[in-house]
């Protein structure tokens, strides 16, 4: 099936344990869209609900998610330096919009990219602090999770015992 | 997929999410119900 190459068979998982990545969100910008979560894409069409500690990947194209041929899949980068310097530092709210950034562990079927992965299930486990008043307090107290300096992903990994694709 | 760069490969990565491992749950089944009998009525005892 498509072009990438498989990883171990469906009876033998090649990981035990989350994969560290690094992702920004859109902050929910209505009441309305306040009530599903505070996390969306940036594309404002899918959620992180709130409640659900798990965020699973879905695509209408009927295919094995993340596809090989396909973007489907929860999009994270390896690292937050890897993220600013593709995406840039997200503008605070300049285009209408607000963003954070933060922590997700990935499991179930995952691709490796060059700078980052797309996952098929992903939980949020911190949000980055920064300079943007966001409501970063309910955010993390939302999604049962910690605040952390962007400096401090490194320790957060090893202290959680996370995987870093980038360090194999 | 440009801002990730090129797929590199596939793995697969557990644990996964508890409810969504393995077989789902079999549907829940309604008990069937037996239609309700009428009681029994008295037989006529002729006068």
């Amino acid at each position: 099936m498509g072009d990438v190459p498989h990883g171990a068979p469906d009876a033998a998982p090649d990981y035990l344990g989350l994969v560290a990545g690094v992702r920004s969100w859109r902050v929910a910008n209505t009441m309305w869209a306040r009530m599903g979560g505070y996390l969306w894409s940036w594309s404002m069409l899918d959620c992180w609900r709130k409640g659900e500690e798990w965020k699973e990947a879905e695509c209408r194209s009927g295919h094995r998610i993340p596809g090989d041929s396909c973007g489907c899949g929860i999009w994270a980068f390896f690292d937050h330096d890897t993220m600013t310097e593709t995406l840039g530092t997200p503008s605070g709210g300049a285009d209408g919009y607000e963003y954070v950034s933060g922590i997700i562990g990935a499991g179930g079927d995952i691709v490796v990219h060059e700078l980052g992965f797309r996952a098929q299930y992903a939980k949020v486990l911190g949000i980055f602090s920064d300079e943007w008043p966001t409501p970063k307090d309910e955010i993390a107290e939302s999604y049962n999770c910690t605040i952390i300096a962007p400096e401090d992903y490194d320790a957060f990994c090893v202290e959680r015992g996370l995987i870093r694709l980038d360090q194999q | 997929m440009a801002p990730l760069g090129k797929p590199k490969r596939r793995i697969r990565v557990e644990p996964l999410p508890e409810p969504r491992r393995g077989q789902p749950l079999p549907e829940r089944r309604e008990p069937v119900r037996e239609p309700a009998r009428e009681p029994a009525k008295p037989e006529k005892v002729p006068a």
